[in-house]
């Protein structure tokens, strides 16, 4: 049982001293060391310093999620406001910006996806959140601009949440997915 | 006009007495002089390192095979702000840091 009990708080100190911020780094190897030293009560030592090593995480996340965020947001809510904006600078003439309206749509999530997953690989869960969730909140915010301007219908909603869930979020996810399996690829062959 | 300094906690100002008149002490130690856990123990002095209340310093290991340890020590910086945080009138503006 202490046997377990040993090998539990290793494998914890040994998550709670991964890639630490290198401003940690430092502050890692000493808790890691001072583990080492310790005769007993080593699963709680082991727990506090996870505890603290998410903290030192927490703070380096948030302010990553707030700009990929910021930017996802901007970049990608510009594009319905050109498409508005061309057709309603061009009434009488067929709608040929609509015509990209499919590209737009599985390729700017997947671009980003790409760039997300290629940039910051070495934080996929977040980016996959982040990343899924940003068409959900242009979309709330499209909805309040067009409907405080001139209305817009349930069915329109249903459709965007419908091309959202179906094509935007899952495309950002492979866009990130091809990024990972293009790093994995590297590294393979670094390795050869 | 200069910004105050912020005051010490008293989690704080017992890990700095904890250091006070002594020589350099590992984690460990000041944990056990405190009472302070390490999820509690190491953000305190990663902070009090940063404001340069203590320094720090990695000591060979006592018994070969051991990884060196890291070992802190009270600063001029430490005992000052120790010894203002212990005025009767102080102790009672101490917030947390």
């Amino acid at each position: 049982m202490t046997e377990r009990r040993n090998d539990l708080a290793a494998a914890i100190m040994a998550l709670a001293t991964r890639n630490p911020p290198a401003a940690r780094q430092e502050w890692a190897y000493a808790m890691q060391a001072e583990f080492a030293a310790l005769a007993t009560g080593r699963l709680p030592w082991a727990l506090g310093c996870l505890a603290t090593s998410l903290r030192w995480r927490a703070a380096g996340e948030a302010g990553y999620a707030a700009a990929l965020a910021a930017g996802l947001v901007v970049v990608m809510a510009a594009l319905p406001l050109v498409i508005a904006a061309s057709s309603a600078f061009r009434p009488g003439e067929p709608k040929v910006v609509f015509k990209l309206l499919p590209m737009v749509i599985v390729g700017a999530p997947l671009l980003a996806g790409l760039v997300v997953g290629t940039w910051r690989a070495d934080r996929k869960l977040l980016s996959a959140l982040v990343l899924g969730m940003g068409p959900q909140v242009i979309n709330l915010v499209v909805f309040a601009v067009r409907g405080s301007a001139i209305g817009s219908s349930i069915a329109d909603a249903l459709v965007a949440y419908l091309v959202i869930g179906t094509m935007m979020t899952p495309m950002s996810f492979v866009g990130l997915l091809t990024a990972a399996g293009l790093r994995r690829l590297r590294t393979v062959r670094i390795a050869r | 006009m200069p910004a105050a300094p912020r005051k010490l906690s008293p989690q704080s100002l017992a890990v700095l007495d904890a250091l006070h008149g002594r020589e350099w002490l590992y984690g460990l130690e000041v944990s056990a002089a405190t009472g302070l856990k390490s999820g509690s123990l190491y953000p305190i002095l990663i902070r009090l390192a940063d404001r340069g209340l203590l320094e720090s310093r990695w000591l060979e290991p006592e018994r070969p095979g051991r990884p060196a340890r890291h070992a802190y020590r009270i600063t001029g910086a430490g005992r000052s702000a120790l010894a203002e945080a212990r005025r009767p009138s102080a102790s009672l503006a101490l917030g947390g840091i």
